[in-house]
């Protein structure tokens, strides 16, 4: 049976190759990312060490900029190493819309009843 | 497209025979897959948060992870912190295999596929160890799935344990995975497999798995070891 | 992988009868298999349903039937059913009726036979993991079937394994070797699922035939697009539920336990709460609600559309009600949980966004009586079959009203109330929407037409038991019997509703027996049914321009060409009172 329904072979080339010029600024946008990780994961290392004391005043402030830190380095995970941002923007949000709001729901719930449920 | 001699009316655009995202249905499902995956991690790691705040108390991390290999020396952090670092070194030597290719370039696409087999490697070894000094614990005992010893005023709280082992666990079995999986396609890439089908899709594939596997990582970092 | 194989396949190669019947990659043959094995499962679970409601009617009469069904395992030395043996069978038929008939048989036949054959194209975008599927469903029924039958009895915990009961061997020797196999057919029946489930999404999406945009697809396309998109975003938390579960059960982790005594010992547990294991089931476990009911109304939509000679009332209303009930699916699951000592605030917003739901289901319901509304009515036993899904789903809906409301939930909590509101609103309608999926596209399957006065015969049947069974079931609810008591008859205020009891269990094993009549209609008709025509309900969609019996990759010819959209029946401006999808517009004719 001849597939003449599929996206044949052919066509998914001219799709997603690219030249050698191209690859040259596609990787040093890779390099830059790689620093944009590393030093976001050496800040959140430092302040793991330095400022970890869960009883000190600064102590929600930390905690809310590991979690925000760890937004942003997924974001760049996921938009450029996965290559999510280059996809069609329709595309970006079918995956991404859906997960972000079950996820958060589920976040906001589960905590809540999590304080709640010994305290009966 | 083969036979499609008769004309569309004018009031739509869609021809049929192609994707409208522009992405193939293999690579497709790999990204529907991925959001799946994300879910059940997603719920491992809602549950922990869920453990957490019905806890009286919770262990803090930088006085479970202080052990560096071949030194005795408190070095909070730094060990974990080392493995996140390969792990993301092992996701841009993917990327790099993706971006060769693009270009065609088979030796490119080996090299740094091989790079990133390497590292994923070393992130499981790295978590042996890790998981070697965790349950060796401290003076409280061991670390086993029925007693904490990282929470001398509550050993009873033994979801810390339970779900060090778990979630780190279930993404450990997702490195595995994926290097056998990058193993597989290594050697497809080395006999010329894609080479021949005019494309590198499929290592395009498993590259998604794997910076999934990073991402996954990112998000057990912070919530294990610094919140 | 990928596209490359495309090109592998010959024109006319001879297909060995392994390669053509058991591992086939051809989605029609595939939908076969999945409707045969959702039938055997269902049969087990129909008899399952009968011997309980059996139990419950009479428990103090002995049945040989118990012992010719189940074995001796199940009889005590009275020949009564032995209690834990009554949770055991309420189980497993819970589980065979969710999972593997109504989301498994349903979607899994629907799906593959339509999804291809309605957007126009060759098979499923991938046949090797749609094989695959199906082969891990089958293995994933074997295995719970098999369950029945271990020594220590399966899974009795009820069909959301609630723990503690559920981990604990001491608490009911079901949770024992039983569940661990009710924990291993299920993990391959979610990879089953999430196999087909990612087929079925990139199969609308990429492989739509030229000129078949979203907005022109039948609304049965619509919903399976629906559908397996929840699937493959509920299905993933299950796996973090089971799989703490399993951790749990066989490995001494306390996810889920906290300060458990038995037979006066404490257990090694400590800390967890059972709480999270509801929370992680029932984000599954609403959506799955919808991954069994939407496919059902998917279905009735073409068939009422089709028989009414009418286009459906409110094409875009009907797709947006549909992704509505998707998105709203996801956002109600605590409404399950009324009773666990809920925050009230959560509860409160629980309350809200269910009762939401009620306002696109009133949307779908409306549409489908505004459809049939002075249309030409053709009653074929589908058509009866989706008129009384409508019923069914109202019915069931009015209760689901009085559920939603936590102040009005918890006095019925855990009665038979809500035992006839779910089966009324998603086991008789989703069901009744896979019999009238069954009549209306039985051509297309064998080329042959099934016998209409044994479907009606049929129908009239299921209709009046099915309401006999649910309809009396509320009043026995309200009288406040609890579900999954072994008797009732030890409590003197239900004395009242044993009769109501009785009555069930007789139209039970009425409804069940007339079931006989749909299997004889089935197998009969694949080989001396009357031959059907190309087209023979003179419908719209693309699966009636293929052949009478399409081979694989379905048409002769090149792909069809999709000019207008599914519903142009009964339109003025042509002479026949049905356009098919390919017609082209005429001069100065608007299509949609």
């Amino acid at each position: 049976m001849e597939r003449d329904d599929l996206i044949v072979n052919d066509s998914y080339a001219p799709m997603a190759n690219h030249s050698e010029e191209a690859g040259k600024a596609i990787r040093k946008k890779i390099w830059k990312v790689t620093a944009i990780l590393s030093i976001l994961t050496a800040v959140e290392i430092a302040m793991g060490i330095f400022l970890s004391d869960r009883s000190a005043d600064l102590w929600p402030v930390v905690k809310w900029s590991f979690i925000i830190m760890t937004v942003v380095k997924a974001a760049y995970i996921v938009l450029i190493f996965m290559h999510l941002g280059d996809e069609k923007r329709s595309f970006r949000f079918y995956i991404i819309i859906p997960y972000l709001i079950f996820i958060g729901y589920m976040i906001f719930l589960y905590l809540i009843e999590g304080f709640n449920v010994f305290t009966y | 497209m083969a036979g499609h001699v008769e004309k569309v009316d004018a009031a739509t655009a869609w021809g049929g025979g192609r994707s409208p995202f522009n992405v193939t249905y293999g690579k497709m499902m790999m990204w529907f897959f991925l959001v799946s995956d994300a879910l059940t991690f997603g719920g491992f790691l809602i549950s922990l948060g869920f453990a957490k705040a019905s806890a009286d108390s919770w262990p803090i991390a930088e006085k479970v992870f202080f052990h560096f290999p071949f030194t005795h020396a408190e070095l909070p952090l730094i060990y974990v912190a080392l493995m996140t670092f390969i792990l993301i070194v092992s996701s841009v030597t993917m990327v790099l295999a993706v971006e060769a290719g693009h270009r065609m370039d088979k030796a490119g696409v080996q090299k740094w596929l091989g790079w990133t087999i390497v590292g994923g490697a070393i992130f499981l070894g790295s978590q042996a160890w890790e998981w070697y000094t965790f349950i060796n614990g401290n003076e409280h005992g061991m670390a086993t799935l029925t007693w904490n010893p990282y929470l001398p005023e509550n050993p009873g709280e033994i979801r810390y344990t339970n779900f060090f082992f778990f979630v780190t666990g279930f993404h450990g079995f997702h490195v595995f995975t994926g290097v056998i999986i990058n193993a597989v396609v290594w050697l497809q890439v080395k006999k010329g497999i894609m080479h021949e089908r005019g494309h590198y899709e499929m290592v395009e594939k498993v590259g998604l798995y794997w910076h999934f596997v990073d991402l996954v990582w990112v998000f057990v970092f912070t919530f294990f070891y610094l919140v | 992988m990928g596209a490359h194989s495309t090109h592998a396949h010959g024109h006319h190669h001879h297909e060995s009868f392994i390669t053509k019947y058991i591992f086939s990659q051809d989605h029609k043959m595939i939908s076969k298999q999945f409707l045969i094995t959702a039938m055997v499962m269902g049969v087990f679970a129909v008899i399952l349903s009968v011997l309980f409601r059996l139990q419950i009617a009479w428990p103090e009469e002995s049945f040989e039937s118990m012992k010719f069904f189940l074995g001796e395992d199940y009889v005590d030395q009275n020949g009564l059913l032995k209690p834990d043996r009554y949770l055991a069978l309420v189980t497993i038929h819970g589980t065979i009726m969710v999972f593997f008939v109504l989301t498994g048989g349903l979607s899994g036949t629907f799906f593959n036979l339509l999804i291809p054959l309605q957007v126009g194209a060759r098979d499923m975008a991938s046949g090797f993991l749609n094989m695959l599927s199906y082969w891990l469903f089958a293995l994933a029924s074997a295995v719970m079937l098999f369950s029945l039958w271990v020594e220590s009895g399966p899974a009795s915990a009820g069909w959301t394994i609630y723990p503690p009961l559920s981990i604990l061997e001491e608490a009911i020797p079901g949770s024992g070797l039983g569940m661990t196999l009710w924990l291993v057919s299920m993990t391959m029946f979610i990879a089953s699922s999430l196999l087909g489930g990612l087929n079925y999404v990139v199969t609308i999406i990429n492989l739509r035939t030229v000129g078949m945009k979203m907005t022109r697809m039948p609304l049965t396309m619509w919903a399976f697009l629906t559908t397996a998109i929840l699937g493959v975003l509920s299905f993933p938390v299950l796996v973090s539920a089971v799989a703490l579960l399993l951790m749990d059960k066989s490995f001494g982790t306390s996810f889920y336990l906290s300060d458990i005594f038995v037979g006066g010992e404490a257990l090694d547990a400590s800390g967890g709460s059972p709480i999270l294991f509801q929370h992680l089931f029932w984000f599954l476990g609403h959506p799955e609600v919808y991954i069994v009911l939407l496919p059902a109304l998917g279905i009735t939509s073409e068939i009422v559309a089709t028989n009414s000679r009418k286009p459906i009332f409110g094409y875009r209303a009907m797709i947006g009600s549909i992704l509505a009930i998707g998105f709203l699916s996801f956002i109600v699951w605590g409404h399950h949980m009324f009773v666990t000592g809920m925050n009230p605030f959560i509860g409160g917003v629980f309350v809200f966004t269910t009762l939401l739901i009620a306002i696109p289901s009133a949307v779908k319901a409306f549409n489908y009586i505004t459809t049939l509304w002075k249309g030409s009515i053709h009653y074929t036993p589908a058509m009866l079959f989706s008129i009384g899904l409508v019923s069914t789903f109202i019915t069931g809906g009015l209760t689901g009203i009085i559920l939603a409301d936590a102040t009005l939930d918890i006095p019925v909590h855990d009665t038979y109330f809500v035992v006839a509101h779910f089966h009324i609103v998603m086991g008789l309608s989703a069901i009744y929407g896979m019999f009238a999926g069954v009549y209306h596209w039985f051509p297309k399957m064998y080329g042959r037409m099934m016998n209409k006065k044994l479907g009606y015969l049929h129908f009239w049947l299921t209709m009046i038991c099915g309401y006999g069974v649910f309809f009396p079931m509320h009043f026995v609810g309200l009288a406040g019997s609890p579900r999954r008591y072994y008797s009732y008859t030890e409590f003197p205020f239900l004395d009242h509703v044993q009769d109501l009891n009785e009555v069930i269990t007789f139209f039970a094993i009425i409804g069940g027996l007339a079931q006989i009549v749909f299997f004889y209609n089935y197998f009969y008709s694949i080989w001396n049914g009357p031959k059907a025509t190309k087209n023979p309900w003179r419908s719209n969609t693309l699966e009636w321009t293929t052949p009478v019996n399409p081979g694989h990759g379905n048409w002769d010819g090149p792909l069809p060409v999709v000019h207008r959209w599914a519903y142009d029946y009964s339109n003025p401006e042509h002479e026949e009172d049905f356009v098919p999808q390919t017609v082209p517009l005429k001069e100065g004719e608007h299509g949609h």
